[in-house]
């Protein structure tokens, strides 16, 4: 008997004690640096969001707005109330559309545009990323209104719930 | 006629349900032999009954009665008749069905094979899990009922989705609910022992098998999601940290955790207060996920605050149980009293560190599944929590949990000797050593975390091996000796060491894809030749080609290895034309364990179209390997000892034993 | 009558569960002591017993530990021998097995029978598709085989115009809005332009975009406008349009020159009205023919969503518009249909004072005047606690002249 009894369940203890720790500083740390926050093209206007730190931008692909140089394309994002360029080199999503509602990940540039390096869609062709649709309806750009029950706000859930599987995003990363 | 049959039957269920959670309980609290024995005539019968209700319900599909609104929503009378069968479980209603009809299967099961166990247990088991049925069952009656009519039927319904029509997708998600619905039975075990106020050795026995049957359907329906997202969506990730996936690996992690606790509980009657909340947990994680997954919070918490019905419900659903369980739990477990004493360096010590790392991870998993939902609602900040966040705080914890692994069967009861121990692993040590030196110098790595992480991958394997190689002797005792010592060994020991090996190789397959995975997105034009993963990928051409409800563009690959072809491969572009949607078909050719992984981005002029390319080495150790964990929970399931117990049978294998 | 038999059937089986153990004569748990063997603990015990030797074999524990491990199985072996099942206290002259038996024989069969009641529609018999099919013989597949085959031929001739002219609706009527859209577009473009196939498009687009007026949309319905200044469709659109954007002020400018135009009996009246309420405008000051709207209130969304979901709604403007693109007999079933389920929804669940003003209108347009002599009934009764709302139901009679 190298330890007492006491002496065993502090140590069990101390080790519990040890583990969790890390793993709660693990997922502070992770938090405080590995977390994106979600911005809307008038978020980016307003906030003046610093160039160079890492956003997600969401909005809907503006009308006429894509123009293709090559693997290189250039595109702008609107939520009504602000517009923000944003280019992307690579392969874009079978969903990315004008009008259709996307979030890319990536910075703002010192030229003041939006270099993307994600590009997310989702497959659904009336998918609009919920935290576009949440933007666009602090815009007024979306009404959920009473005596239009065609109009849905987002997808209801149980048509989320038939999305649920495929709804993994489609993802593309250079 | 059979649609409202199959609600009455429904609602039958309901009644016979809240029978069984009274009756039974009421008898155990008695000790009314009769009252206690109601309970597993009308779990059986209760299942017959959601039984029938769900077989109706398949019937409206297959027979496109679009009377249903159900199936008028979610059917379409051109779909294949598997995918209207499929349909049943695609959205909300149907889902909600077939957890019930799952609940009350494991309710049935329990009943029908729970000879082994006490009446008194039995008893409140059943009671328990009648609880969680009438509330799941109101919930389908009241909020989302599968059986509502409609009045002047449409001819058509409306639901044709493409990318729905998938075999894989037919399949995972009854998978996924026989899983994460399964562990309701350990948390009516739990319930059930805490309200009788006897927790030993034998109640983790009687329940060990039921952990893992669940164990076993979670890892198969997670390991097929992960598959279907990786040939469906097209760019060959396999892993997303989405929060539906999420949901249904928290309870994984936590029941995993549980698997092993229950052993020492078992064998030591130790670790009792931890085992029956692990239990509560790993259930309560369950119903979490059907709460993230059912209520909408995920599509949208401005959707879940407008339109609360369904979300409320099911949150209350989540508040009663486990609020309940843990008020249970919190009065009743100060009264276990503390079992076998054991050294933190012991069998029991390790699977102590196994629990520890495991709720460890799925802690850091919560926090990063709801951390963005609780700031939007707190906030209203947006936020991602993406990859990053979970390879950070995830990965660190599996670590030392893998480099801990082999040791844990080696180390004795009560008392381990970790330098004996570490003697007996320093083949499997230098093996895994070896071998990984080996295969980066093949592959070639520059970075020393791959290095680390194919050692670790090959040394839990190797070390799983060696345990039975130990155990049976090899090479101490004549051949044939040790052959049947292996034999003889106890399925149990050969279930964890096929387990073990089989995470070993789920580790590899990761480990490889993401060291030496090469991927080329680029734009061909006929005839145009790439180089991938030692193949050459050449583009012959697009051919245009229709079926009945899409168009495609079929691209026509060769692949050669050295000059010589080795596969033809086609990939395709469908586009259909009812729901203009596109959808991506990849081709994937398989060589050994690995694969290369080919599909179609946007057409260029002149023929040329994107390309994404990928070659995946070793990428389906990732799947096999969760096969093989599988393979060890059943040979572990098929072990004698869990069958023992049984009043009439105890005596024959009691003499049995000791002739071994 | 048959399913009330086989109702019967599967109430009997669920009580027999209850009562078959119940009569059983007490088990053989209760003759006698039971040998201490066939406890179940006991014998995992004696098992965990036997299995040292094994586990001492295969250096599971360690030679020193095995005494101590066997007397801590022992331990619990005499622990769980001596713990005797306690004999149950007698059921006084079978009190609780009584209780038992009443739970199954009227308990069951009462609760399933008033649940289901209130649930289900027994009368409603199964409309599998094939039956359906070739009882009706008006045959959906009919006409989906036409849209299929128009659709081949446009995909083989995609400068058509006259085919997309025919499929838009059709699309429309399939509830594929998206590709209704596009047809138009397509008809516009190869045929030519004329208000309503501006306005269809329109439609279409907004229906695709889940009732959202969308830029394209209000294009499409500015120039519908542009060519033909009174078409209530476009305006209609524009107006809701308006209102989504926020520009209430446009908004109501747009719904007061629409009701000033309206004779009161149009379906689409109601919802303007209430839009106008919306925005803040009494429509009853209007004057003009426009009839006394409801005075309540607004209709609260909430209340309307979460009744059963968003498909058992009223008829809506759009419905009965998009049911304008289609042959009268059509137009006819899908009107019935949606009034139908509207007047089934207020049946079984009440409503507001709006929604039965729609299903009585509906009825009336429809030339249905026994139903709806018969709705105003109902929603008399329904609303009797509500007089404001039975103020607003005689009103809209006198006004329907019913």
């Amino acid at each position: 008997m190298a330890m007492t009894r006491k002496q065993r369940r502090l140590s069990m203890i101390g080790g519990a004690g040890a583990v969790l720790a890390v793993a709660g500083g693990l997922i502070l740390y992770a938090l405080n640096d590995e977390i994106v926050f979600f911005q809307s093209p008038s978020d980016v206007a307003e906030h003046n969001v610093p160039h160079g730190q890492r956003i997600r931008l969401g909005g809907l692909v503006k009308d006429g707005s894509i123009v293709k140089y090559g693997e290189t394309v250039r595109f702008v994002v609107t939520d009504g109330g602000g517009d923000l360029t944003a280019i992307y080199t690579g392969t874009l999503p079978d969903l990315f559309r004008e009008g259709q509602g996307v979030v890319a990940e990536g910075k703002v540039g010192d030229d003041g545009i939006f270099h993307a390096d994600t590009v997310l869609a989702k497959h659904d062709e009336n998918y609009i990323p919920k935290e576009v649709v949440e933007a666009l309806k602090e815009r007024g750009e979306w009404q959920m209104g009473a005596d239009n029950p065609k109009a849905k706000g987002a997808p209801a859930p149980d048509k989320a719930s038939r999305a649920e599987p495929q709804d993994a995003a489609v993802k593309l990363t250079n | 006629m059979i649609v409202e049959l199959g609600h009455f039957a429904l609602v039958l269920g309901l009644v016979l349900v809240l029978v069984q959670s009274v009756v039974p309980i009421w008898g155990a609290h008695t000790r009314d032999e009769r009252l206690m024995s109601v309970a597993a005539p009308v779990a059986g019968v209760q299942f017959l009954m959601v039984g029938l209700a769900f077989a109706a319900l398949t019937m409206a599909y297959i027979q496109s009665d679009f009377s249903v609104l159900n199936v008028c929503q979610n059917s379409h009378s051109d779909k294949p008749l598997i995918y209207r069968i499929s349909g049943v479980w695609g959205n909300h209603e149907g889902s909600m069905l077939l957890w019930v009809l799952i609940l009350s299967l494991f309710g049935a099961l329990v009943a029908a094979f729970g000879r082994t166990m006490p009446e008194t247990l039995k008893a409140n088991v059943l009671g328990v899990q009648g609880w969680i049925s009438v509330a799941f069952l109101a919930f389908i009656l009241f909020t989302s009922n599968p059986f509502i009519r409609i009045p002047n039927p449409p001819m058509e319904g409306q639901d044709l989705n493409p990318i729905l029509q998938d075999v894989g997708l037919a399949i995972h998600p009854p998978l996924l609910y026989l899983g994460y619905v399964g562990f309701s039975i350990t948390f009516s075990f739990a319930a059930a022992a805490l309200l009788d106020g006897r927790i030993d050795a034998a109640w983790a026995r009687w329940v060990r098998p039921w952990i893992l049957i669940a164990w076993i359907f979670l890892t198969l329906g997670i390991a097929m999601g992960s598959y279907w997202a990786y040939y469906e969506l097209g760019w060959g990730g396999y892993w997303f940290w989405d929060p539906v996936e999420n949901a249904s690996f928290m309870p994984w992690l936590a029941g995993t955790a549980l698997l092993h606790s229950a052993l020492v509980m078992e064998k030591r009657d130790a670790l009792k207060v931890w085992t029956v909340l692990l239990a509560i947990l790993t259930f309560s994680l369950s119903l979490l996920g059907t709460f993230l997954v059912r209520s909408g919070v995920l599509i949208s918490v401005h959707a879940f605050a407008t339109d609360p019905s369904r979300g409320v419900f099911i949150l209350a659903i989540l508040a009663i149980f486990i609020g309940g369980s843990l008020s249970l739990y919190a009065w009743r477990a100060p009264l276990l009293k503390q079992g076998g004493l054991f050294a933190p360096i012991s069998r029991e010590g390790s699977l102590i560190l196994n629990n520890l790392f495991l709720t460890a991870a799925c802690a850091a998993v919560l926090v990063g599944t709801l951390y963005p939902l609780a700031l939007d609602v707190t906030t209203g900040d947006k936020i991602s929590v993406g990859a990053p966040f979970f390879n950070m705080t995830f990965g660190p914890l599996m670590i030392p949990l893998l480099i801990a692994m082999p040791f844990g069967p080696f180390l004795a009861w009560k008392r381990g000797d970790l330098l004996a121990v570490a003697q007996r692993l320093m083949m499997a040590f230098a093996l895994a050593i070896v071998i990984a030196l080996a295969v980066v110098w093949v592959k070639g790595a520059t970075n020393v975390m791959v290095r680390i992480g194919i050692g670790i991958a090959v040394w839990v394997m190797t070390g799983a091996v060696s345990e039975i190689v130990w155990r049976s002797k090899l090479r101490r005792v004549p051949l044939g000796q040790s052959f049947r010592r292996a034999v003889g060994l106890p399925r149990s020991s050969w279930g964890t060491m096929v387990a073990h090996f089989g995470m070993g190789a789920t580790m590899l397959g990761i480990v490889a894809v993401s060291a030496w995975q090469q991927e080329v997105i680029t734009v061909m034009a006929p005839g145009e030749t790439k180089a991938i993963g030692g193949y050459e990928l050449t583009f012959d051409g697009l051919s245009p080609s229709s079926s009945s409800n899409y168009r495609e563009d079929i691209g026509h690959f060769t692949l050669r290895k050295g000059g010589a072809v080795v596969a033809d491969m086609k990939p395709a572009k469908r586009f259909y034309m009812a729901r203009q949607m596109p959808t991506t078909e990849s081709a994937i050719e398989t060589f050994w364990f690995s694969q290369v992984y080919v599909s179609l981005g946007d057409p260029k002029e002149g023929g040329a179209i994107v390309v994404r390319a990928y070659y995946k080495p070793l990428v389906t150790l990732i799947w096999l390997g969760a096969v093989v964990m599988v393979l060890g929970g059943l040979l572990s399931l098929s072990d004698r000892r869990l069958r023992v117990g049984a009043p009439r049978r105890a005596h024959h294998v009691a003499a049995a034993a000791p002739a071994e | 009558m048959m399913i009330w038999f086989l109702f019967a059937v599967l109430t009997v089986a669920a009580a027999l569960a209850i009562l078959v153990p119940l009569a059983r004569r007490p088990d053989k748990w209760s003759e006698g002591e039971p040998g201490e063997d066939s406890k179940p603990d006991v014998a995992i015990y004696k098992d965990q017993l036997s299995e040292i030797e094994r586990d001492l074999e295969r250096g599971d524990i360690e030679p020193k530990d095995v005494e101590a491990a066997r007397t801590e199985i022992a331990r619990r072996l005499l622990k769980a021998a001596r713990t005797k099942e306690e004999a149950a206290p007698a059921d006084k002259g079978g009190r609780r097995s009584l209780v038992a038996v009443a739970i199954a024989v009227v308990g069951v069969p009462v609760v399933a029978v008033s649940l289901y009641l209130t649930l289900g529609s027994p009368s409603m018999p199964d409309e599998p598709l094939t039956a359906r099919v070739m009882s009706t013989d008006d045959g959906f597949h009919q006409f989906s085989d036409l849209v299929a085959k128009v659709e081949k031929r446009l995909a083989e001739k995609p400068d058509d115009g006259r085919g997309w002219d025919v499929i838009a609706p059709a699309y429309m009527r399939m509830g594929r809005a998206a590709d209704a859209a596009k047809a138009y577009a397509n008809a516009i473009r190869l045929v030519g332009e004329n208000a309503p196939r501006h306005a269809n498009q329109g439609e279409a687009i907004v229906a695709a975009h889940d009732g959202i007026v969308t830029e394209d949309a209000r294009k499409a319905f500015e120039r519908a406008a542009a060519l033909a200044p009174k078409m209530v469709k476009p305006r209609f659109y524009l107006a809701l349009g308006f209102g989504q954007q926020g520009k209430n002020e446009q908004a109501i400018a747009a719904w007061e020159s629409l009701l000033k135009d309206a004779d009161g009996n149009e379906v689409w009246v109601p919802m303007a009205q209430a839009e106008l309420r919306g925005l803040g405008v009494d429509p009853a000051t209007l004057g003009g023919s426009a009839p006394a709207g409801p005075m309540a209130s607004a209709p609260a969304p909430q209340a309307q969503q979460s009744a059963s979901g968003e498909d058992l709604k009223g008829p809506t403007v759009g419905d009965v518009e998009a049911a304008g693109e289609m042959s009268d007999e059509d137009r006819q079933a899908m009107i019935h249909g949606i009034v139908s389920q509207l007047d089934e929804r207020l049946k079984e669940q009440g409503g507001t004072v709006d929604e039965w003003i729609r299903l009585v209108r509906a009825y009336v347009v429809l030339g249905e005047h026994e139903l709806a002599d018969e709705a105003v009934k109902r929603a008399r009764a329904d609303l009797k606690d509500d007089p404001d709302g039975l103020e607003t139901i005689d009103a809209l009679v006198k006004h329907l002249g019913l």
